[in-house]
């Protein structure tokens, strides 16, 4: 009978009811003589310890047993084995509150126990310490538990911090090594059906140099017969252990050369986990441990499964908002024009301020198309709506009107042409037009403004008067037939002609004749400088959620 | 019941918040709605706008006035908002009429051309 050294104080009845109270307490418990000598363990005691019968852990010196572990307390800093419970009680005679005391064996670094030890005193007739009773209670899970939940809050906010993939997959990779592994890959799955390596993290040394020479890492192709390829295809986990076995296979099926470096590697456990959204699977996760560690069981693949999720959906967020950004960036450079042709006799400047919104797309539009070397066309426009859907109908107004100006530059056809193209939308949308037909006769320039629901193009004469041009008309995509009325005017050296998109009156009290009244008042040394003083005006007046913004002036040389 | 519906019954409901664009919807016993709005619309409410105009035209059969005294400024989006609207009545043939714009946006909707089109 284990304990007997201890237990045989007792005797009779007394002795058989602590003996079954030992053995069915919920508590590991120790008794430890003066000298610190284990002189009885229960059954929990042993199993705590890892001693496979109690009676192993009988005779020892506490410090014996306490020697093959290293503690720490609930910080985590190295415990004197001195401040035990146990060893303190002994010392002062008088009873150890609880203390929370985590616990490894030597060299195994992930494998934390933690328990709640408190110790009380046995002492004799004279008053003197000569047992101490040591009470310890496993509280590994309600402790691993707890850190899950604060480690799960933590990768939370670290995965939400960023909006770019690499980022997020750094993030994900410090997480994970080197608390859970030594080694991390985060792949994500590339429109052409490849996983490239977003962020790794492994130990620096010469041998995993050689086996990235064998099998890179930066891309994988998805298809071919690796963990990362099957775990796309299947969206399990999938765990391995490495054994002498694996490495055999590995040194018979792909090459002793590969064998010989994962042997050399020391790899233990790999696993690899999908990184998913509800829908589909986005990339992989691939951790390892090495050297003498303990596999991965399966509360650590539980637990990376659950960063895995989480890592998932903040990388499929990323990876759209990547992709959304290329989408706007390429649409709006797509509708805007690569550069304004040099029209012969005129000077022109256009400025283009950028919808506010983070996708950039609003539904203005701009063009200058010359027909001849003394004929050109200028449309400015604004589609109803903005972002994306927008864009797609701006792209559609534009290359109307450019392929319509290019057979037949006439207000009347234009202008048609893109109302029956508008309403064929669904829905349909508005479009508001200035379309401007500048001719040079010698010195002068002859404009022939026709309107669509726009707001007039200005005239600045070198006079300083300011005059509307254009008649208005209905804007195009809402009645079934519109007829544009073509104003004629005629401009000398010196005059300017403005024409813009509604934003501008944002700046000018949202009225035209305001923006006139300024017009006729502002000096200024270019049409340059009198765009970007305009663009200023707009800046100042608008903060915050702004509409785009187009202006496109020129002056007659 | 019967007599109830013969005579006009109005009710006027005032909402007049801080920043709501409805100033008043008032009903009439033949299903038409008179909307009051009121403030500035441009792009940065006029989500607003589109909202109220599909929920009034959903829940009234009759006619709906605009009233816009109480409004300072319209953008282009609020005139096609404003369209949209007038198509969806004309579909079950119900007319759009707007009516008391200030001087500045009875100029935008000059300016738009759509003063006959759009009844103001």
């Amino acid at each position: 009978m284990a304990g007997d050294r201890f237990i045989e104080l007792a005797s009779g009845d007394n002795r058989r009811v602590l003996d079954v109270l030992f053995h069915h307490a919920s508590e590991a418990i120790t008794v430890q003589d003066r000298g610190g000598r284990v002189v009885y363990a229960n059954p929990r005691a042993a199993a705590l310890v890892g001693a496979s019968s109690e009676s192993d852990l009988l005779n020892c010196d506490g410090g014996e047993i306490v020697s093959t572990f290293e503690m720490v307390d609930e910080s985590g800093s190295t415990l004197d084995p001195d401040h035990l419970p146990g060893p303190r009680v002994l010392q002062g005679g008088v009873a150890v509150s609880e203390m929370v005391v985590g616990y490894r064996k030597k060299g195994d670094q992930r494998s934390v126990r933690w328990s709640r030890v408190r110790a009380s005193p046995v002492k004799n007739d004279a008053g003197e310490v000569v047992w101490a009773i040591n009470f310890s209670l496993d509280i590994t899970e309600h402790v691993q538990r707890a850190e899950s939940e604060r480690l799960l809050a933590t990768i939370q906010e670290v995965l939400g911090s960023s909006i770019e993939v690499e980022a997020v997959a750094d993030a994900l990779a410090d997480v994970v090594v080197p608390r859970f592994a030594d080694w991390v890959g985060v792949h994500v799955l590339d429109d052409s059906g490849y996983l490239r390596s977003v962020a790794m993290r492994y130990p620096d040394t010469e041998i995993v140099e050689k086996l990235f020479a064998i099998i890179p890492q930066d891309v994988l192709p998805v298809g071919q017969d690796h963990m990362q390829s099957r775990v796309v295809a299947s969206r399990e986990a999938e765990t391995l252990t490495i054994t002498d076995e694996v490495l055999a296979g590995v040194s018979e099926e792909v090459s002793p050369e590969l064998a010989e470096v994962l042997r050399s590697l020391d790899l233990i456990s790999v696993v690899c986990l999908p990184l998913r959204t509800t829908h589909e699977v986005i990339g992989t996760l691939t951790v390892a441990r090495s050297g003498s560690d303990t596999p991965f069981d399966s509360s650590d693949v539980s637990l990376l499964s659950t960063i895995a999720d989480r890592a998932g959906v903040a990388l499929a967020n990323a990876i759209l908002f990547a992709h959304q950004h290329e989408l706007a960036q390429a649409v709006s450079r797509g509708l805007q024009p690569r550069e304004i042709p040099h029209v012969p006799g005129l000077t022109m400047s256009v400025r283009y301020r950028p919808y506010a919104h983070i996708s950039k797309v609003g539904g203005d539009f701009y063009d200058v198309i010359p027909l001849s070397p003394e004929r050109c066309a200028i449309i400015v426009g604004d589609i109803e709506g903005k972002g994306t859907s927008a864009a797609g109908v701006v792209a559609t107004a534009r290359n109307t009107l450019k392929a319509t100006i290019a057979l037949d530059p006439s207000a009347r056809t234009v202008v048609e042409r893109l109302n029956a193209t508008l309403l064929a939308e669904v829905p349909p949308r508005l479009c508001t037009l200035a379309y401007l037909l500048v001719e040079r006769h010698g010195d002068s320039v002859e404009v022939e403004v026709s309107l669509a629901g726009h707001p007039p193009p200005l005239v600045l004469r070198s006079d300083g008067s300011v005059t509307e041009a254009g008649r208005p008309s209905p804007p195009a995509g809402v009645l079934e037939r519109i007829e544009p009325f073509e104003d004629r005017l005629m401009m000398n050296s010196g005059d300017i002609l403005l024409a813009y998109t509604d934003g501008l009156l944002a700046g000018h009290d949202s009225s035209v004749d305001a923006l006139k009244a300024r017009l006729s008042r502002v000096t200024f040394g270019s049409i340059d400088d009198l765009l970007d003083m305009l663009i200023e005006t707009v800046e100042e007046a608008v903060t915050g959620f702004h509409d785009d913004v187009v202006l496109v002036a020129f002056m007659v040389d | 019941l019967v007599l109830a519906s013969l005579i006009e019954v109005r009710e006027v409901v005032e909402i007049d918040l801080q920043d709501a664009l409805v100033m008043a919807t008032s009903h009439e016993a033949n299903g038409s709605v008179t909307l009051a709005l009121k403030g500035e619309i441009d792009f940065g409410n006029v989500a607003q706008l589109r909202a109220e105009l599909a929920q009034v035209i959903r829940s009234n059969a009759g006619n709906l006035t605009v009233d816009l005294a109480g409004v300072s400024f319209l953008d282009s989006t609020t005139i096609g908002v404003l369209i949209q609207a007038k198509k969806r009545l004309a579909q079950r043939e119900s007319e759009l009429i707007i009516i008391r714009p200030q001087p500045r946006v009875r100029r935008i909707f000059e300016m738009a051309g759509l003063m006959d089109y759009l009844g103001v």
